[in-house]
């Protein structure tokens, strides 16, 4: 009796135990790391199992990942359609605005911010703050999709950027660019060919370079490059100009070479971003490798910016737009991606270019704040003052390329930033707050230049317009 | 009284006792610890781990017993764990034969020891670099698969991603 009573008790314990024995791993398994690894879905290649493969291929240089594709076939599936391998990539470039992996930090999501606020304030009737990164591709998300093409036309026509642009004669002088690399005109034309013959239409590109019917918003004339298809031509001058390298590079002509089938999404998405950057990336090099003991003796950090923004009839490309291709370059060129195996020192070399788009934005800024103190526009009660997008877009400019230069930075650091940066964005809505948001931040960012200049004349925004603050609300 | 603790036994029946802490590196081991004792541990608790040797075993709980204290980064950022670099302790903690290193990551994968893997995947990342197909196959004992059209096909591919 005594014993039947008191043994009940530590039973649950005693029983447990043999349980263990037939306990079951695969069960068990909550994460997808150990789904996979049971799963027939995951079999052995040579020693590792094709999930390791992929996390493996994720830390692998870009460069290397092809040769993996060609020893076999079931890697080679693995590096066209397994979302681990590109996956990572992606978010670290900002271009992946679904899934659950968006990035915390907010470096690059505070573009997608941007981009659609841009296009939120083109509806009220304003110029948006950023114009569409020199090469349209980056459209593939649709944030400028959906932003006509007219509107940006009238930017151009209302003279929008033009404070800014005229800033840049001085830096630039008359350098044109010509440092197209002697070997991509053929190869150019042949990739033309291919893509002509391959007539499969992507939904990822949103490709105005063929389309005979878009306005384009300036004259087209005859560029100094030697005659090339007239399609790719037009878009050599005007404010959708692009680079002449960048538009002889065979990367420019992307995506249709090879069928959709069976490629994962951020595959393409990942591929579509690395051919955007690789013109640019090669302009770098040939910057570098002109005269590889100093960069400094031949080409210098200004020229090679404006190498990568070459001149235009209406001027340079906007700031902003600059800043775009500059900031996705500092995240391209990262130990994060590696695209290329002498990223390395490309990465030196476009930190010079960034240093030295810091002071241009110094310079811009300078100018377009000197427009603010001239009489010539006796407003009051009417509108904004017609110099402050300028000075907002300038300094916009300036500190997204300063930030991103900032990786080494401490996360938390970035993740202040990224929320005051947002109240800066959004600061023509809120003005009464910008001051403190703008003193903060110097606070935390002293070293930023442009932003102790904004500081300095902060009177000029916030006390001289005598704004009123319920005009804002239409 | 001591503190029970967890007791894996290998597939040749070898038993390693080790804390709860560093058992709970593997978040295999943690979930059927958690699971099973939902009160926490009373008792030694005995898990047989039928897949792994007791070398491949010893070698797990070596680095899990290191890294009982540390510290890893969030298991979801990408960014942190791709830029990191290999720790050096791992680094020099990975420096097996070949057969060795691709037990150890099974092992890891299996145990899901997340940081352990990506250790693993770096130094297999790292053996991979500079590599030509033909070479990775015999690293890798990969029997080629592919016609050689095949194979240009699939080099044509990807040719957007070599560095030229």
């Amino acid at each position: 009796m005594w014993r039947s009573s008191s043994a009940p008790k530590p039973k649950p314990l005693k029983l447990a135990q043999p349980v263990y024995t037939t306990y079951s791993p695969t069960i068990l398994q909550p994460t997808p790391l150990q789904t996979a690894s049971s799963s027939t879905s995951d079999p052995l290649i040579g020693p590792l199992p094709l999930s390791v493969f992929a996390r493996i291929l994720n830390y692998l240089p870009v460069p290397d990942i092809p040769n993996v594709a060609r020893t076999c076939r079931i890697l080679a599936r693995v590096v066209r359609s397994d979302e681990r391998v590109w996956n990572a990539r992606c978010v670290i470039l900002g271009l992946m605005d679904f899934g659950a992996n968006i990035r915390k930090d907010g470096a690059e999501t505070i573009f997608q911010h941007r981009r659609k606020q841009s296009t939120s304030i083109t509806r009220n009737g304003q110029p948006p703050i950023t114009a569409p990164p020199i090469n349209l591709n980056d459209d593939d998300f649709g944030d400028f999709a959906s932003q006509p093409l007219s509107v940006m036309n009238d930017r151009v026509a209302t003279g929008g950027t033009s404070t800014a642009d005229d800033q840049f004669e001085d830096v630039f002088g008359d350098f044109t660019a010509s440092a197209v690399p002697p070997e991509l005109g053929t190869v150019q034309a042949q990739k033309t060919r291919q893509s002509q013959q391959h007539n499969s239409v992507s939904l990822l590109d949103l490709d105005f370079e063929d389309g005979n019917d878009v306005p384009l918003p300036s004259t087209l004339t005859t560029s100094k490059k030697t005659p090339q298809k007239s399609s790719l031509q037009k878009r050599t001058n005007g404010f959708f100009a692009v680079n002449p390298a960048v538009l002889n590079s065979p990367s420019t002509s992307r995506a249709s070479l090879t069928g959709k089938d069976g490629s994962c999404r951020s595959y393409e998405v990942y591929k579509e971003q690395h051919m955007r950057l690789m013109p640019y990336v090669k302009v770098l090099r040939s910057c570098s490798t002109a005269n590889s003991s100093t960069i400094t003796s031949t080409i210098s950090a200004s020229q090679a910016l404006s190498l990568l923004f070459p001149p235009t009839q209406n001027g340079p490309a906007p700031l902003d737009a600059q800043a775009l291709v500059l900031v996705d370059l500092l995240s391209f060129l990262s130990t994060a991606i590696e695209p290329t195996r002498d990223w390395g020192w490309l990465r030196r070399v476009l930190g010079g270019v960034c240093d030295r788009f810091e002071s241009v934005c110094l310079n811009a800024f300078d100018r377009a704040e000197s427009m603010t103190v001239l009489p010539h526009a006796p407003q009051s009660t009417k509108g904004p003052n017609p110099a402050i997008p300028a000075l907002r877009l300038v300094s916009e400019a300036s500190w997204i390329v300063y930030r991103t230069t900032r990786e080494t930075a401490p996360r938390e650091k970035r993740y202040r930033s990224h929320a005051r940066e947002t109240l800066l964005a959004s600061s023509s809505k809120l003005r009464s707050s910008d001051a403190t948001v703008v003193q903060d931040f110097i606070e935390d960012q002293s070293e930023w230049e442009l932003g102790r200049a904004w500081v300095e004349k902060r009177e000029v925004f916030y006390e001289g317009g005598k704004w009123d603050a319920t005009k804002n609300i239409v | 009284m001591s503190e029970p603790k967890v007791i894996l036994v290998s597939f040749d029946d070898e038993k390693f006792p080790v804390d709860v802490q560093v058992a709970e590196k593997s978040v295999l081991i943690k979930n059927m610890i958690n699971d099973l004792n939902p009160d926490g541990l009373q008792e030694d608790f005995e898990i047989p781990i039928p897949m792994l040797r007791s070398t491949v075993l010893a070698k797990v709980l070596e680095w899990c017993e290191h890294h009982r204290n540390s510290e890893f980064p969030d298991d979801d950022d990408d960014d942190a764990k791709k830029t990191a670099p290999i720790d050096e302790w791992d680094k020099n903690f990975l420096k097996v034969d070949q057969e060795m290193l691709y037990e150890i990551m099974q092992a890891a994968n299996y145990l899901n020891i997340r940081q352990l893997l990506d250790s693993g995947c770096k130094t297999v990342a790292e053996m991979i670099k500079n590599k030509s197909p033909e070479e990775l196959r015999r690293t890798f004992n990969i029997v080629n698969d592919f016609s050689p059209e095949e194979e240009a096909a699939i080099r044509r591919e990807n040719e957007w991603a070599e560095d030229r």
